[in-house]
């Protein structure tokens, strides 16, 4: 591992410090799409910190389930961070840790799954319940994609997969895990056509509903945590189109494609309706067809 | 190999001891547990001694029985198998004596007693035998004493059908052997393991044919996806522990068999890798999603154990394609995947299906929907339980991730590709792990989260120490097995290692290059908990000084909810089981509300099997009424018999013309 402390120190500092700005990227193209002047580029930073100096209110049903929810997902999103290289290599890299990285996420999943139930209301179960059943099917495209990526570099670590190096050999097959992954980000950080951000009470949301009992730091760490993920989604979408340069061109690079990922993003909110959530599945699927056919590609 | 025989005599003592001292049961189940407990640590320390390389001299004595000879010796495989048995006994034995102590009156505590420990010692003598004749008498004593263990109580009908469909699957498995066996043993002259493996035929159609026979045998026991169908049957009606050694150890058996037949071929064709790959990938999906669609926790247990199996059956796949494609380093990967799994899944399962039995007793039956809140009121087995479903589902840091991890590896990494087909098997783990997860948030989530849903989760209450024990110590060693991998993995390498002769060799570069990212893996999973604690205390801080209120959840609006209102488990389910509903063909009774004040509504979904409930018993249900046809001719009349045999003698007489 040749690490040096700056690479390090501008890793953790871009993991820790950038994701909400990620979300008022995002938030500001839809306002510019609708015509809407917008929240601030930085709201959720003055969420965050509103909701860190709360107190809390917890339901007389829940258990010490509840409390561990929002504090191991918010570990589990930043290991993930650790794990994912932002530019040049990881902090934390080693064969086979593209299969830790999903394995995270799933962490993260089980135990907000099972702190949402632990309210026992039912938005909170049902919210859990499709949390847990698409995931089932973005799973498989995120491993398949991951194994795509495997056959054509030939290693199983994130950091040799998403190199940007792989236009030329692999060009069809990088298309293909691109869209793949495209799809997953969306689903697995509860995006339209998947789920919807923007409202909180309606039965058709998945993520959303199931932090309704959370409040104060709880859900400071959830949504923080929430948007960590989205920026490690995103930057291995970066990665997988740029090719990596380390030092500050590299982190300019970077940031201009996580902040092009998070205009995508809110022009896919802005131009389509959440699908119908029996559609749900046939999206995702199209997500492990087309990481299927990178894989085949790969194969040759 | 003295002391092995120590170990089989302390628990056939053990198992006979309660007899005589019925009449005073502490003392019977005293002594009983103590035995077992010698016998159980003797034979642990000496297959503990084996795999940290020691040399054991093979045990060789003459026996009446026709064929047979006391043939025993351990090498490493035999005792890797060996942990998992007699751990999961001794734990399982440990709590059985509280499980029994509650259950007195609907359980014969000697008769439990008796099989169990019965059933240790023949498995571990079928493990160790190295005669055909020695191990199949092991085998069948074992299956035999599953039997009366799952048959233990009796008087209910739904336990007497589940003991008749388990013991026609497990003499079937049986008669498949007797036939293996008899085919080896006749081309070597001598049902010696080893002269057989001497003289088993080359690469063709004679070897796949006794392939065959074994997969089938071997894996009738294991409940690969076609053979699964008892299991889901048998194992939740015996007494909890007896479950848990069921599920967590009988089942391994199967798997062991089947290596031990890998291991005695000297060559492999690759398509038997592919053949396990594809069982590993359809039983751990289907396995999965069946287990989904329960509402009986230990049917849902029972059904998960299809999809471990599965999951061993693609870390054995690989093996086997190393070894016919001289690849050694996805031999031991494959293989040791398959062992580690082997023996991760022992501690989880076995951990699950004692949590299983505590909630079983507490609630007075085995359905999920009608429990609710026990995290709260039995906060012990509740969170031992959940280290065993977060281990289950993969997840780290706890042990099932480590075997699915080299799985994984296997299936993936470049310098071990040799079949394109692997890759796709990898998507399969992942659907896997997705599923797992669901399936257990929802059977979790039912019973112990939220609020009770009925008078009987009310009043709750965890049980003693004794049960409580051995889940602490289960629980322990799979957040232990996940936190530090290697030796563990190292020992499952090593017996890999005497599995493929061509393997690569420990320490070898390349193996060290895909076993040590697992010390990492142990490491990270660490760094998990410590940020998870480290912002607990953040929390803690924060809110020091600070208004935290109490209240009820919030009901959007709505004013009374009542604990009925929650999800409930098959709703849980629903949006997976639309999703499969051609592979699950879920049955649902519904009654709808009707009128402006509706007095009573239900609904009911239920899973049946699609092998034995929607194959098997149809047909035999069929074939029962072909022959009641032919029973016409079965009247007594003894005019007519003779008339049947004149008619007989006729045509013997026609034909010979």
């Amino acid at each position: 591992m040749n690490l040096t402390l700056t690479a390090l120190c501008a890793h953790l500092s871009a993991l820790l410090v950038l994701p909400p700005l990620l979300l008022g990227i995002i938030a500001k193209t839809k306002a510019a799409f609708g015509g809407r002047k917008g929240p601030p580029l930085l709201q959720l930073y003055y969420d965050l910190f509103k909701l860190l100096g709360k107190g809390a209110v917890y339901s007389r049903t829940t258990t010490w389930m509840f409390r561990l929810g929002p504090v191991l997902s918010l570990a589990t999103a930043l290991l993930a961070g650790l794990l994912a290289p932002l530019v040049g290599a990881a902090p934390l890299s080693f064969p086979g840790d593209a299969v830790f990285f999903a394995y995270l996420l799933g962490l993260g999943r089980f135990v907000t799954a099972a702190a949402a139930l632990d309210a026992g209301s039912s938005f909170e179960g049902m919210g859990a319940s499709r949390e847990v059943a698409f995931a089932s099917f973005a799973e498989p495209a995120l491993i398949l994609a991951v194994a795509a990526l495997a056959g054509a570099t030939g290693s199983l670590s994130l950091g040799a997969m998403f190199s940007g190096a792989l236009w030329r050999s692999f060009g069809a097959g990088i298309v293909l895990v691109g869209g793949a992954l495209f799809l997953v980000m969306l689903a697995e950080n509860s995006r339209i056509p998947v789920d919807d951000p923007a409202t909180h009470l309606e039965l058709t949301m998945i993520h959303e509903v199931m932090v309704l009992d959370h409040g104060g730091p709880d859900l400071a760490f959830i949504l923080y945590g929430a948007s960590v993920r989205l920026l490690v989604w995103s930057s291995l979408l970066v990665r997988l189109a740029l090719p990596d340069a380390p030092g500050p061109y590299g982190w300019a690079a970077w940031g201009a494609g996580v902040a092009v990922v998070g205009v995508l993003i809110g022009a896919v909110e802005s131009s389509m309706a959440r699908a119908r959530l029996v559609h749900v599945p046939q999206f995702l699927v199209v997500a492990i067809c087309a990481a299927a056919f990178a894989v085949m590609l790969s194969l040759r | 190999m003295r002391l092995f025989l120590l170990s089989t005599a302390l628990l056939t003592a053990a198992a006979t001891v309660s007899f005589p001292s019925a009449s005073r049961p502490r003392l019977a189940g005293g002594l009983s547990l103590a035995l077992l407990a010698a016998g159980c640590l003797t034979g642990a320390a000496l297959a503990l001694f084996v795999l940290a390389g020691g040399e054991v001299a093979p045990l060789g004595a003459p026996w009446p029985v026709p064929l047979g000879s006391l043939q025993l010796a351990l090498d490493p495989l035999s005792a890797f198998f060996l942990v998992p048995i007699y751990t999961v006994a001794l734990a399982a034995g440990t709590y059985g004596e509280g499980y029994l102590e509650r259950a007195r009156g609907r359980l014969d505590a000697s008769y439990v007693r008796f099989f169990f420990s019965l059933l240790t010692a023949s498995m571990a003598v079928a493990v160790c035998a190295r005669n055909a004749v020695l191990f199949l008498v092991g085998w069948e004593i074992m299956a035999l004493c599953a039997f009366f263990l799952v048959c233990a109580q009796d008087r209910k009908p739904e336990v007497r059908r589940a003991g008749f469909v388990y013991i026609l699957c497990t003499h079937s498995a049986i008669l498949c052997l007797f036939v293996l066996f008899a085919v080896m043993g006749s081309r070597a002259g001598s049902m010696e393991f080893g002269a057989m493996a001497a003289a088993l035929p080359g690469p063709g159609p004679a070897l796949n044919g006794l392939f065959a026979l074994a997969l089938t045998g071997f894996g009738l026991k294991a409940g690969f996806m076609p053979f699964h169908f008892w299991l889901p049957e048998a194992h939740p009606v015996a007494p909890s522990h007896a479950s848990a050694m069921l599920s967590g150890v009988v089942l391994k058996m199967g798997i062991y068999g089947l290596l031990r037949f890998i291991s005695m071929c000297s060559s492999v064709p690759p398509a038997w890798g592919l053949v396990l790959l594809a069982i590993g990938a359809s039983s751990s999906v289907l396995g999965v999603l069946f287990a989904l669609a329960q509402h009986d926790l230990k049917r849902l247990l029972a059904y998960h154990s299809i999809e471990n199996i599965g999951i061993i059956a693609l870390g054995m796949g690989l093996g086997c394609l190393g070894l016919s494609h001289g690849n050694g380093l996805l031999v031991t990967l494959g293989f040791s995947a398959a062992l580690l799994h082997v023996l991760n899944h022992s501690l989880f399962k076995s951990l699950l299906f004692l949590g299983a039995g505590a909630y079983d007793q507490a609630l007075g039956g085995r359905a999920i929907e009608g429990a609710g809140g026990l995290l709260r009121r039995m906060p012990w087995t509740s969170t031992f339980s959940w280290v065993g479903a977060a281990a289950i589902c993969g997840l780290p840091p706890f042990n099932g991730f480590v075997s699915e991890w080299l799985v994984y590896y296997g299936l993936l990494a470049r310098e071990v590709r040799v079949s394109q087909y692997a890759m796709f098997a990898a998507a399969a783990l992942a659907m896997t792990g997705a599923l797992a997860a669901a399936c257990f948030t929802k059977a979790y989530g039912a019973l112990t989260l939220g609020e009770p849903r009925g008078p009987a989760a009310e009043r709750a209450a965890d049980p003693g120490w004794t049960m409580l024990g051995p889940m602490a110590f289960l629980a322990a060693a799979c957040l232990g097995i996940g936190l530090l991998p290697r030796p563990f993995v190292d020992a499952a390498a090593r017996c890999a290692q005497t599995l493929g002769r061509m393997s690569a060799t420990a320490g070898s570069p390349s193996l060290e290059g895909a076993l040590r990212p697992l010390t990492l893996v142990g490491s990270v999973g660490a760094l998990a908990i410590l940020l998870a604690g480290l912002f607990w205390l953040c929390r803690t801080a924060l809110l020091a000084g600070r208004v935290v209120g109490a209240g009820p959840t919030w009901g959007c609006g709505f004013t009374a909810p009542t604990p009925r209102m929650q999800y409930t488990a098959s709703s849980y389910a629903q949006p997976l089981a639309r999703a499969f509903d051609g592979l699950l063909n879920e049955v649902t009774e519904f009654a709808p509300p009707t009128g402006y004040w509706p007095r009573r509504a239900s609904f009911e979904a239920h899973t049946p099997d699609p092998v034995l409930d929607r194959a098997l018993l149809p047909a035999s249900a069929r074939a029962e009424q072909a022959f009641v046809r032919a029973r016409r001719m079965q009247h007594g009349r003894l005019q007519y018999y003779l008339l049947y045999v004149f008619a007989f003698l006729v045509f013997v007489l026609l034909w010979k013309l």
